[in-house]
């Protein structure tokens, strides 16, 4: 990741079959502010609170804030890495999506709504 | 996001997510979005109060304490029962609403939020689809014989379309039950949707993209609810052979409302590839089936969907 690009692409950002480069796009796109957010996010699993970091623009961390699901919260250790390696969620909707990556999905969308 | 009106909650036993785009120019159109959208998460608490076979007080369960005598039920019950029974008959009793009995032996009686079980069958005979008659005319449903009716592959579609009707003047809006989608118009990059098929063996891994606009986006996966125990037998029920349906991993359908969607890609994935495939064709639909090994069947409009 460089942290140094100064553009981030917004939580919307699409990256569709026809491969648009997200780039070209982002410029109209408001910065996201730097600072600490959280968001939380509801499964019939529990819930989970999600926490971002941004500096510079961009995700700098995303962690799980607290986690009250019914599994171990290791089972979803893996998910803040896959946010800041992204930089957002890459596409608007999963058709067929997992409750426990949901949860933590709509929790850093709400935390990184905070962010604009 | 920054540019959009977004809420989450939990029903159905599943996130139900309501997404506007655009948050209205006054104050006065962002309390109208706030409400409508208010609104439309409000038919899924309307669903399931009419038809969930887990809620003990729903009307559906009250239709099934009731055999042999024709019972005036709610416009949705009605719709909801109709429906499945046209995809019943389309399917040969393959996908079969009647089926509840027999999800509850596999264990699939519990009330999701409480985890109490729940059970509401009185005698199980070997009912059919075709124990269940309706009156267009009164609104009346008459059970022939005990069963226990499931809607569950039918009541999340209709819920979806009737919040999406609470949506439509507001062009650009996303309805995200638990991966059961409506998108309406475009995002907000201006964009048509960009929906991700999940991967139904790697639950990271997206299999395909597709660029949607007012159109539903349903999948029918073997991973969303197994039974207790090791079994292996999940929620989907192939009423002919009276097990878990094996042969396909999970069944994506793009269509006009999320009633068919949901609908079909539940009857695709008993029916298997091939006939699932037939099914969607038969009736114009766009489609992919994925089996255990991941092997990808399409229609044939499916890539340019």
């Amino acid at each position: 990741m460089n942290s140094t690009d100064p553009v981030a692409p917004p939580v919307a950002q699409t990256t569709d079959t026809a491969g648009a480069p997200p780039a070209a796009d982002s410029a109209r796109q408001p910065l996201l502010k730097d600072g600490e957010y959280y968001g939380w996010g509801t499964s019939r699993h529990g819930d989970i609170q999600a926490g971002i970091e941004i500096k510079g623009g961009r995700i700098t961390a995303a962690w799980i804030q607290q986690c009250l699901t019914r599994y171990s919260c290791s089972w979803i250790a893996a998910l803040p890495g896959q946010v800041v390696a992204r930089q957002s969620p890459e596409i608007d909707y999963v058709s067929g999506a997992t409750q426990s990556t949901n949860a933590f999905y709509y929790a850093v969308v709400e935390a990184l709504s905070r962010a604009k | 996001m920054s540019e959009s009106y977004l809420r989450s909650v939990a029903m159905m036993g599943t996130v139900v997510t309501v997404q506007v785009v655009g948050h209205g120019a006054s104050r006065s159109d962002q309390q109208e979005r706030e409400a409508a959208v208010i609104r439309a998460l409000h038919w899924f608490h309307e669903a399931e109060t009419r038809c969930s076979r887990f809620d003990p007080a729903s009307e559906v369960n009250a239709l099934c304490a009731r055999v042999g005598e024709p019972v005036p039920v709610s416009d949705l019950l009605f719709e909801a029962i109709r429906f499945a029974l046209a995809v019943a008959e389309e399917t040969g009793g393959t996908f079969d609403p009647t089926v509840g009995a027999l999800m509850e032996a596999r264990g699939f009686n519990r009330e999701y939020r409480s985890g109490a079980a729940v059970h509401v069958a009185t005698g199980l005979g070997v009912a059919t689809y075709r124990d269940v008659t309706i009156d267009e005319a009164r609104r009346t449903v008459t059970l022939q014989t005990p069963l226990v009716l499931d809607l569950g592959a039918v009541v999340k579609g209709l819920a979806i379309d009737l919040a999406a009707r609470e949506l439509e003047p507001f062009h650009d809006f996303a309805v995200d039950a638990g991966g059961d989608l409506y998108l309406g118009g475009c995002n907000a990059a201006g964009e048509s949707w960009s929906v991700g098929i999940r991967n139904p063996r790697e639950r990271e891994h997206i299999l395909a993209t597709l660029a949607v606009r007012d159109a539903a986006v349903c999948t029918s996966g073997d991973y969303e609810r197994l039974a207790p125990g090791d079994s292996g037998d999940h929620h989907i029920i192939d009423a002919r052979a009276g097990t878990s349906a094996r042969t396909v991993a999970s069944a994506t359908v793009i269509a006009p409302s999320a009633m068919v969607a949901d609908a079909l890609s539940t009857a695709a994935f008993v029916l298997g590839p091939v006939e699932g495939l037939a099914l969607l064709q038969r009736h114009g639909l766009e489609g992919l089936l994925v089996t255990p090994a991941l092997e990808q069947f399409a229609t044939a409009g499916w890539h340019s969907a």
